[in-house]
């Protein structure tokens, strides 16, 4: 029977005809034609049989509701314009979200995948020894698999000083995290000679896509190797970065000769993951693993703290640990929250121009419903157009959300793709976000013309509605600016305020001397040759040695008991460090030659003050409190925000460096302006075998505020997106109760009403709703996010009074802007054309 | 069921259909146009039937409707129903007076 549906639907053109001529034959061949009745409602009545009449009215509806659009064009192409706007946010931010905290990246089987990092009671890291992942390897029953990372810059081509992102892997990375190749193969266990993968992007910029690169010589890092292969784009592997190029870490050795990666217990570390056995799970895993941990530390004692275990985090939250993955939260929580809000201003934007538009249009209902159309019908007619709408909008936002991550993406150089085809979730989003648009905008006019219709004389009731609707509008908005304008301050503070320390011309020179096989002595040696070669360039001011560099990527943190929700920086540096950073040390003295870390420790004011509970505490032993080795503090240095340069929560620590750091020291140098190749020849003259990657600590710094940027840039957009609408909001609103009131207005006039009577009845209205949705916004900003906003990891201050004095005036000046041109019509109303109308 | 039944000994056309109940039933009935086409499209519809063209003796383009294999069996069924049906308000009214 659907069949026969189908069928005659297909066909229906042709059948209807033929029973109209069917018919026709009927009326001839009968005595009195007359009986026959209406042919047309005969035909129409045979035809509903089929029941397809449910399409014709939809198309009817369709067709009608797009000569409504064309006929009032400004009203179609606002409403399509909020859509856009509003969705597009939405679907925008989705798809950020989803690729860079949300999604499991593009590896085989995230779930059973972990990452390990070493950590002790006393010290944590997130990289694993080298020699570890391979004990733990042998010694246990959990893991099916273990793979092994270093990440590094290494050179390509010729030119030793051009460096690109690389990493060596272990010859099972690929397979098990299921990459597959476009040009030749992948790593392979057992490959005899020494070969290097690339990725699909660095093939396709730098070299061309030439497909006669695999199998052909190429050097990297100065030594010649073959290129096996190219990956397939959207490889980013399992911490997402851009690494250009892939080479086997069993190789190590050959492009680093003498590197003692692979036997030293420390300090240097590979990233360690590992596929589950199938059946083991995260935590039984990381319980299972503290008895090879444990026999690990009882053989190499050295190279461990205090009870060490494996903490393991899973592929499935993108590798995040714990305190990540709340912070993760928080910002998804957080943006997805704005999003909302920007798609709720738009709602009640859209809700507000619709009724305005139905009520323009109530005559025709009521034309309607006096030729006999069913109530459901006319409320059909609304959803219909509405459905329309949201279409045509949810189309253009999904558009202009994917163009707008698409290009946020590739300006910050993410390491994900956005992908133009949206996945399911994404579709159920969008659809999920068009159905509430769908609601907001469709139900409440739809009601408001069913209820007009009651309404026998057509008049028009109060638009309380209405003034909700701009409640609701100013209520978001207000959020979203004040959000908005925290952002921008915090952006400000972090970019203009002082670091507490002086960066112009700070060259940071990073040269992995283990990975040159340079041991405890050899690096020694290494680094006094280098500073006694940049004593006598007069163009270098003068070196320090630090293990992280400020501003880095990389640092050592620790939490302490006496400090809860406090985090430090653990800095190991020379004694030059703070003369050369310019770090003021406020009591005491800085560290000096001889120092060890038993002996000597230098904190930084707030890390004293809240430890001690102020800074009179040379001489005291650090930390407070603590079972493990403690140190004598000998100063206290100033604050100064080295490495998380948003947080407010941050303090730091200053030991002395020990032998065993110097292979994995980093250098610093203050050299002349724009001196940078002056460090390159010093490192050059000292040891030729030795490239070193070197660039200015400025630039770190520039890279570090990418991410406040985007922030505030984000939420200035959307402040500004909220502006937008809420002007448009009030805008139509006072246009339409002067339209509605012109009579009234006019007779006033003419009887000699002040303008500010007048005034008042145009804008008296909206003085309620734009105070109780200002107020309940700012209520809700200064006291429900403040919490959130200012925890980890935004650390935005709620409070600042110039965010929210500069919010609220923004709001209030678009406000009396948006109102004020309507308003000046009203008092130029002409009594007496008022009068003639209608 | 009564136009199943005016077509089962053989294909007719709309207007002949409503010709021979008005005939059959000694003129006492009257098949309207009005419920005629929608009940014929039905039918259709259920596949009862089954319809095409051809050119009538007087030289008319008609629709003639034959009766299906499945229209034969419906037809059946519910001449059965109604038989059922009047025997038992047949027996009922007896009763009764």
């Amino acid at each position: 029977m659907i069949w026969r549906r189908l069928l005659y639907f297909v066909q229906r053109r042709r059948l209807e005809k033929e029973l109209a001529e069917e018919m026709a034959e009927h009326r001839a061949m009968m005595g009195a034609p007359a009986d026959f009745g209406n042919a047309m409602r005969l035909r129409e009545e045979a035809g509903d049989v089929w029941g397809w009449r449910w399409l014709d009215e939809i198309v009817q509806d369709l067709r009608h509701g797009v000569r409504v659009f064309r006929r009032t064009p400004s009203f179609a192409l606002t409403a399509i314009a909020v859509l856009t706007l509003g969705l597009g946010v939405n679907l925008g931010l989705f798809q950020i979200l989803n690729a860079a905290l949300m999604r499991a990246s593009n590896l085989r089987d995230p779930e059973t995948l972990v990452k390990l990092g070493q950590m002790a009671r006393d010290r944590s890291s997130s990289g694993v020894t080298y020699p570890l992942t391979q004990f733990i390897q042998e010694h246990n029953d959990v893991l099916a698999s273990v793979l092994v990372v270093q990440h590094l810059g290494a050179s390509w081509g010729d030119d030793l000083s051009q460096q690109v992102p690389a990493a060596f892997v272990s010859s099972n990375f690929f397979d098990e995290l299921g990459a597959g190749a476009v040009q030749g193969r992948l790593l392979h266990d057992g490959d005899r000679e020494p070969a290097v993968v690339l990725s699909y992007e660095f093939w396709q910029t730098r070299l061309g896509s030439d497909p006669r690169i695999v199998g052909s010589t190429v050097r990297f890092n100065g030594r010649p190797a073959v290129v096996a292969g190219v990956l397939t784009a959207g490889f980013y592997g399992p911490r997402g970065s851009r690494t250009q190029v892939w080479a086997p870490f069993e190789h190590l050795e050959y492009f680093y000769p003498g590197s003692q990666l692979k036997t030293e217990w420390g300090p240097m570390s590979v990233e360690m993951y590992a596929r589950l056995r199938p059946g083991v799970t995260l935590t039984s895993a990381q319980e299972a693993l503290r008895t090879p941990m444990a026999e690990a530390a009882r053989q190499h004692p050295a190279a461990f703290g205090k009870d060490p275990w494996l903490a393991l985090s899973s592929g499935a939250r993108k590798f995040r640990r714990d305190r990540e993955d709340r912070e993760a939260t928080t910002v998804i929580g957080l943006v997805t929250g704005l999003c909302l809000l920007v798609l709720a201003v738009a709602c009640a934007n859209l809700a507000s121009l619709m009724v305005a538009h139905v009520n323009s249009r109530i005559k025709e209902f009521q034309m309607r419903a006096a030729l006999g159309a069913g109530r459901a019908r006319v409320l059909r007619q609304i959803v219909t157009e509405c459905a329309l709408l949201v279409t045509v909008g949810l189309i253009c936002g999904w558009f202009a959300g994917y163009s707008a991550a698409n290009w946020i993406a590739r300006q910050t150089e993410a390491p994900f793709d956005v992908s133009p085809v949206p996945d399911l979730r994404l579709m159920a989003a969008a659809f999920g976000f068009g159905a509430v648009a769908l609601l907001g905008v469709g139900l409440l006019p739809a009601w408001r013309a069913i209820s007009s219709r009651r309404l026998a004389g057509g008049g028009i009731s109060k638009s309380r509605m209405q003034r909700i609707l701009i409640g609701v509008q100013v209520l978001g908005s207000c959020v979203l600016l004040l959000v908005a304008g925290m952002a921008v301050r915090k952006l400000q503070s972090v970019a203009s305020a002082n670091v507490g320390f002086e960066m112009d011309n700070i060259a940071v020179m990073r040269v992995e001397l283990g990975r040159y096989g340079l041991a405890p002595e050899g690096a020694g040696a290494y680094w006094r040759a280098l500073r006694d070669a940049a004593a006598a360039d007069p163009r270098v001011r003068g070196v320090a040695l630090s293990t992280y560099a400020p501003m880095g990527s990389s640092s050592a943190q620790s939490d302490f008991r006496d400090t809860p929700g406090l985090r430090v920086t653990t800095m190991t540096v020379d004694p030059n460090f703070h003369a050369l950073m310019q770090i003021p040390i406020l009591a005491g003295r800085p560290l000096q030659p001889g120092d060890t870390r038993e002996s000597a420790i230098v904190i930084s004011r707030r890390l004293a003050e809240r430890m001690y509970g102020g800074t009179d505490v040379v001489g005291q032993s650090f930390p407070k409190s603590g079972d493990g080795k403690r140190a004598t503090i000998v100063g206290i240095a100033a604050d100064a925000r080295l490495i998380r340069i948003t947080a407010s929560n941050m303090a730091e620590s200053y030991s002395p460096m020990e032998p065993s750091d110097l292979p994995a020291a980093i250098l610093l140098a203050r050299v002349e302006s724009g001196q940078i190749d002056a460090l390159r020849a010093v490192a050059q003259r000292v040891n030729p075998a030795i490239t070193p990657a070197v660039r200015w600590m400025k630039d770190d710094f520039e890279k570090k505020l990418m991410e406040p940027r985007m922030m505030s840039a984000g939420a200035a957009f959307m402040g500004g997106l909220a502006l937008t609408l809420i002007c448009i909001g009030i805008f139509g609103l006072v246009a339409y109760t002067v339209l509605l009131r012109t009579k009234e207005i006019g007779i006033r006039l003419a009887l000699g009403a002040g303008r500010e009577s007048v005034l008042w009845l145009v804008l008296g209205g909206l003085a309620v709703p734009v105070a109780v949705g200002g107020l309940l916004g700012a209520a809700l900003v200064l006291v429900g996010l403040a919490k959130p906003l200012a925890g980890a990891p935004l650390f935005m201050d709620s409070s600042d009074p110039y965010a929210i004095a500069a919010s609220l005036a923004a709001l209030g000046v678009a406000g009396l802007l948006a109102s004020y041109l309507p308003a000046i019509r009203a008092l130029r109303i002409d009594a007496a054309a008022a009068l003639r109308e209608e | 069921m009564m136009i199943l039944q005016v077509l089962r000994h053989g294909p007719l056309h709309g207007y002949a259909v409503a010709q021979r109940i008005h005939t059959l039933s000694n003129e006492e009935l009257r098949v309207e146009e009005g419920s005629l086409y929608p009940a014929l499209q039905k039918l259709l519809l259920q596949g009862w039937v089954k319809a095409e063209w051809t050119v009538s003796e007087s030289g008319r383009k008609v629709r003639e409707y034959r009766l299906s294999a499945a229209g034969r069996k419906q037809l059946d069924t519910e001449v059965s129903e109604y038989e059922r049906m009047s025997a038992a308000v047949r027996a009922v009214l007896k009763g009764a007076s």
